[in-house]
């Protein structure tokens, strides 16, 4: 079946077979194969259609930067589009499809594009769809979108799990391949702590895919024993199967381990992937060179693959592209593919060489074996309806000759990576020596060595990584001996580019994943898109899942002369982060879901949860929001909770307010100046209400301050601001006024507090705390506040009411909230005690004109919500000087107000705007907002908190609230804010 | 002394699971009973307050993020001039007990309900924290006694080192703010799983019986 499979056991595991299926049909292959190999083994060219004409496409190279071969992986839940078979491990039950093409890979009638490829040009969306304009949003972009995007994206929810974890080392070696190899070991056995990740499976790099010797025994061995050796260091950690995929500043790396992409489904526990951040001190980028090709008629034939390609599958794959291999080189190293081709058994018609003289040994060599050679010449078309099946070669003089061959190797020279050494902002340097880019600019941390540095030999590589190893380690403080460098043997790395064949006949690719053309370029070059980048945007060259790695540089290089300058001034684009596709689950990690971002318990949580409460998210709390009887609606639970508070008792765990405990000499001082009140006036065993406005004199918070000591406080914020405000005290205290002497402690988390409100709250409290405390009215009158013991445990009690009720909150230590709360129902069932959440704790601030979130929203002062007299003149505070703004104290800016619907059963909306009577709707006529609604049970309609034009001075007038969210205005009377007991006199009772 | 739970008291992590995987890689201990108060210098003074420390406790406060210990106390330096005072057991009277002895020189909070805490052991406790905290904890970078304040996930959390535990391996407290002990706790079982996880209650086995914080 696997009728391109050669003898011999290259990486394989021969001895086991894993089936997979393609397009449905099923094949097999072996442990170490990728998808690719296996594919060829069994006869598979065609495996991919192109994305613009539909082209037949085959498999171009053998590594991540393959531009072809992007096939939909697995299925259901777990299906994923674009997955590069030439990374793609293989494992039993492997399931893959063509994508890109309809019905099927060998008849796709999207095809015919390649028949309008005249029109289908650089810039064609771009001129065509332009006008009618109408005609963008009904028939282009449907159109476009249709056409679009490549592969098909699992709708269902991804059902693995990915985690993030971070590394941290004196050494980051990028690339297992033989210089980077030597840079771990090197570090390594010097003791640092090193990193080397590989995105392969297999370390060694090239030297699994090309017959060398290090040390008298193959680059392969070589390549294994070092790999084993560097996973018995205490100190380095081997990660192959991660890519790392980008550079960020403080040395700080991304990283993704694909930790069980080669398994049907992940093992128990185990993520699918592992996205990594590592932070290192120093980092050798060792990730090699690519392959450029040579562009040339026919290409994109299925057949025509990168030399060091072919060399990589006959060699570590076992498998032969085809019967009879061509080759076409413009440099010494392909020559090594056509060397191990004929050692493979495989007959190689044709070695083209572009130079007219080679290295002596090269030639020597290729007589040896009897090849075929014309030098001086090219490949000027690759035919063939299925894949190539013959080329065309066209020699000095031009004559031109054809020959059989089922597959073609083709190499242009390579390009260094540069990849990560871009990522910073750093542009690659035109090295005319190896005419490629190699990186330039680097940080002092960051070296690269190899091939990736254009160091194309091994010696030079294994040379070079060992001492970038070395450095790296000295600069962690270690002693890191000069080892003698392995022997091995040597080898020809000369080259002369060939970018593109200009006579080519048939059609040529720049980009063979969005099938640009030379003409492409051409027409971008005339029409002034003259940059790399410019180029980029304009054509789609470099774009995609591949990201021009294997075009980019032969785009560049035509452009140049299309635009007649030298490759090296027309500049090449920088690559940025990632360098291959990371999927979006892993960069969201663990954080999805239910654990998108954390959420905070309330103290009486579980309990709450017995109660059956119905919760909602608020802020980065998890609150009860009502605790509703089977059988209620939203409306009958609101109400029974607050006439259960209002005319009985109420329970409401208010722990998620901010508590801020201040303390020291100065204390008082401090306060006095980031509250607009006054607080130093104060007694101790008193609580009051206070503002703090921000520097620019808006209201920040409101809270109460409780004055346990001369020299102790306790404030609190509200739930959404705590953080803010304590950073905000923490920024006076050690910035603004450092010699005050001033302590602040976050203690929100230390107390857990209980509102206990409505008319017998005090009956309930007598029944729990027994003598524990006095709480009688003369006391603990409204706004007092004690500490005292409570069966041994410090506890605290504030004679404080959000409801507008006689009301406490009691304080006690959170690891006893649970019983505290089970304590206060059990004391409160005789009183027919109601538990009351979020929603009837709102009805009643709302009843009571209470601002909160919706009015303390950000661009209201005091004076607007009706807290001007809060703004004290005996003293200066923050945000004084500003709130005397003419803007800010302008007597017709929207102050807070009621509003009541006219119609009694009218529901009134938050974000309503007022209107006057009959004013068409319009930012001119616009006289502010609702800022607040709720039903409320004691008046039996809805009402609302707003802030209108004019505040309190239009009480009694008639205003629209317009809403144009739902469509519906609502005739409202301007009321008092305060719509339950004006007085307060159920406060005091 | 240990901790003598009084049956009124909860645990942040009540009704979590407490097992996950094969093995024993990461084992963690509830620290329900430790009494911890915070200590902040009032203005000029710390050296006031740095005798009555000593004088009580025998030990210096650290100038750095660091722990050090002595006795059943513990001081941790978690902000300039601010320290977490620890004691195993105490309850919220070690706050009380405190008060008196640094009037004038100290402000103190009592924060023993402030936290949920875990002591985090076992050969895998690296790489298990590796997933949860974005610092260096190698032993090179965060050696016994080191304390960070940083973040597991998008939760703020101090983490401190003790001394290791023969035949556990490296041991570490994370300690949270108790309203989010429990996205802490499944970070970490989850995080934990593939190497083997188990939480049990008490002071832990290694220190059983040497009253250490």
């Amino acid at each position: 079946m696997n009728l391109n499979r050669l003898e011999g056991e290259g990486a394989l595991r021969r001895d086991r077979s894993l089936a997979f299926t393609f397009d449905g049909r099923r094949y097999s292959g072996h442990p170490g194969d990728t998808l690719a190999s296996a594919l060829l083994a069994a006869g598979i060219r065609t495996v991919a259609r192109s994305f613009k004409y539909h082209r037949r496409r085959g498999i171009l190279t053998a590594g991540s930067e393959e531009p072809n071969a992007l096939v939909e992986l697995r299925s259901g839940a777990r299906r994923e589009p674009n997955t590069r078979a030439t990374v793609i491990e293989l494992f039993d039950g492997l399931e893959a499809r063509s994508q890109n093409r309809w019905p099927a890979l060998g008849l796709d009638l999207g095809a015919v594009n390649s028949l309008l490829s005249p029109m289908l040009v650089a810039g064609f969306y771009y001129k065509t769809f332009m006008w009618p304009a109408a005609f963008w949003e009904k028939v282009y972009e449907p159109l476009i979108r249709r056409a679009a995007g490549l592969g098909r994206a699992s709708l269902e929810p991804d059902p693995d799990r990915y985690e993030k974890a971070h590394a941290f080392c004196d050494l980051l070696v990028v690339g297992a391949g033989p210089a980077g190899l030597a840079a771990a070991l090197a570090a390594g056995r010097a003791g640092a702590r090193v990193i080397l990740c590989d995105e392969d499976f297999l370390a060694g790099g090239r030297l699994n895919a090309d017959r060398r010797e290090i040390d008298g025994e193959s680059g392969a061995r070589w390549a294994r024993q070092v790999a084993d050796e560097l996973a018995s260091l205490p100190e380095t950690r081997v990660m192959l199967r991660t890519t790392v995929f980008g550079a960020y500043d403080g040395n700080t790396f991304g990283a993704l381990e694909r930790v069980s992409d080669h398994l049907r489904e992940p093992e128990p526990h185990q993520p699918r992937q592992r996205l990594w951040k590592i932070v290192a001190r120093r980092t050798v980028l060792a990730a090699g060179a690519l392959e450029r090709p040579i562009v040339f008629g026919g290409n994109d034939r299925p057949g025509v693959m990168l030399a060091g390609a072919v060399r990589t599958y006959v060699n570590r794959f076992r498998v032969r592209p085809g019967r009879r291999t061509a080759v076409f080189t413009a440099c010494d190293d392909g020559w090594k593919t056509a060397f191990d081709l004929f050692d493979a058994g495989i007959e190689v018609p044709v070695v083209v060489d572009s130079r007219p003289r080679i290295a002596a040994e090269l030639a020597i060599e290729g007589n040896r074996r009897g090849l075929r050679v014309v030098l001086g010449a090219h490949v000027c078309d690759a035919d063939g309806a299925a894949g190539v099946r013959r080329i065309e070669v066209r020699d000095e003089r031009g004559r031109s000759t054809r020959v059989a061959a089922d597959a073609l190797a083709v190499s242009g020279g390579w390009n260094p990576n540069t990849a990560l050494s871009t990522h910073l902002g750093a542009r690659p340097r035109w090295c005319e020596a190896i005419h490629a880019f190699v990186p330039a600019g680097l940080p002092g941390s960051m070296i690269a060595v190899g091939a990736a540095a254009g160091e194309f030999s091994l010696s030079g590589a294994l040379r070079g990584g060992a001492a970038a190893g070395r450095d790296a380690a000295r600069a962690a403080g270690f002693d890191a001996p000069v080892e003698t460098p392995p022997r091995v043997d040597d080898e020809a790395v000369g080259g002369t580019p060939l970018w593109f064949v200009a006579d080519s006949r048939g059609k040529a690719f720049v980009d063979l994943q969005h099938d640009v053309t030379p003409q492409d370029l051409a027409i971008a070059a005339r029409e002034g898109f003259q940059s790399a980048e410019l180029l980029k945007r304009y054509t789609t060259l470099g774009m995609g899942t591949d990201q021009g790695k294997t075009s980019a540089m032969n785009g560049h290089a035509l452009a140049a002369v299309l635009t007649g300058r030298a490759a090296a001034d027309l500049g090449t684009i920088a690559a940025r982060p990632p360098y291959t596709p990371v999927a979006i689950g892993a960069l969201a990690g663990p954080h999805r879901g239910p654990h998108f971002r954390p959420c905070r318990l309330t103290p009486s949580h579980r309990w709450a949860v017995s109660r059956d409460a119905v919760f909602v998210d608020a802020g980065e709390w998890r609150r009860a929001r009502a605790f509703p009887i089977a059988g209620e609606d939203w409306k009958r639970t609101l109400v029974r909770e607050v006439l259960g508070v209002r005319n009985g008792v109420g329970v409401c765990d208010v722990s998620t307010l901010g508590k801020i405990d201040v303390q020291g000499a100065d204390a008082g001082e401090f306060l006095d100046r980031v509250y607009a009140n006054l607080i130093s006036s104060l007694s101790v065993g008193k609580a009051r209400y206070g503002i703090m406005l921000r520097e620019d004199g808006i209201v920040f918070d409101d809270g109460t301050v409780a004055r346990f000591a001369a020299d102790h406080f306790l404030l609190s914020t509200t739930t959404a601001q705590a953080a803010k405000v304590l950073q905000h005290l923490e920024h006076a205290r050690q910035v603004l006024w450092p010699e005050l002497d001033v302590e602040l402690a976050p203690v929100t988390e230390q107390w857990a507090q209980f509102a206990i409100a409505g008319p017998r709250s005090r009956a309930l409290l007598e029944a729990l705390l027994g003598g524990a405390a006095d709480i009688c009215n003369t006391a603990l009158p409204y706004l007092a506040c004690a500490e005292f013991s409570w069966q041994g445990r410090p506890a605290r009690l504030f004679r404080i009411s959000f409801s507008g009720e006689l009301a406490y909150e009691l304080a006690v230590p959170a690891r006893v909230a649970d019983a505290v709360i089970r304590a206060i129902m059990t004391a409160g069932e005789p009183l027919a005690v109601v538990p009351y959440g979020l929603e009837a704790l709102g009805a009643m601030r709302i009843e009571k004109g209470h601002v909160a979130g919706a009015e303390l929203n950000g661009t209201t002062t005091a004076r607007d919500l009706g807290l001007a007299r809060m703004m004290s003149a005996q003293k200066d505070y923050i945000g004084r000087v500003l709130a005397a703004r003419p803007g800010l104290t302008a007597p017709d800016r929207p102050a807070l107000i009621g509003v009541k619907p006219l119609r009694r059963e009218a529901t009134l909306r938050a974000g309503a705007h007022f209107l006057r009577p009959g004013a068409p709707p319009s930012l001119a006529n616009d006289e502010g907002f609702v800022s607040s609604v709720t039903f409320s049970p004691m008046l039996g309609h809805w009402i609302g908190l707003g802030f209108l034009r004019g505040g309190p001075a239009r009480i009694g007038e008639r205003v629209e609230a317009h809403d144009p969210l739902s469509g519906r205005d609502v005739a409202v009377e301007v009321t008092s804010p305060v719509f339950y007991d004006p007085d307060g006199a159920r406060l005091r009772s | 002394m240990t901790c003598k739970p009084t049956g009124i008291e909860t645990s942040a992590f009540d009704g979590l699971p407490g097992e996950i995987g094969r093995g024993r890689g990461v084992i963690a201990t509830e620290r329900g009973g430790l009494a911890v108060v915070r200590i902040a210098a009032r203005k000029g003074r710390r050296s006031a307050m740095a005798r009555v420390l000593r004088e009580n406790f025998g030990i210096e406060p650290p100038e750095a993020p660091r722990r050090v210990s002595g006795g059943d106390v513990a001081l941790a330096g978690i902000a300039p001039e601010t320290w977490l005072a620890v004691r195993e057991g105490g309850g919220n009277g070690f706050a009380q007990s405190l008060r008196p002895l640094l009037k004038d020189c100290a402000s103190i909070a009592d924060l023993s309900d402030a936290y949920a805490i875990l002591r985090l052991t076992g050969p895998d406790v690296r790489a298990t924290l590796a997933k949860l905290v974005p610092i260096d904890i190698h032993t090179l970078a965060f050696g016994v006694n080191a304390l960070a304040q940083t973040v597991c996930g998008y939760m703020r959390v101090i983490l401190w080192r003790l001394e290791d535990c023969a035949p556990w391996g490296p041991t570490f407290e994370i300690w949270i703010g108790r309203s989010l002990a429990v996205g802490l706790y499944e970070a970490l079982y989850h995080g934990a799983a593939e190497f083997g996880f188990m939480r049990q209650p008490g002071p832990g086995p290694a220190h059983e019986g040497r009253g250490m914080t």
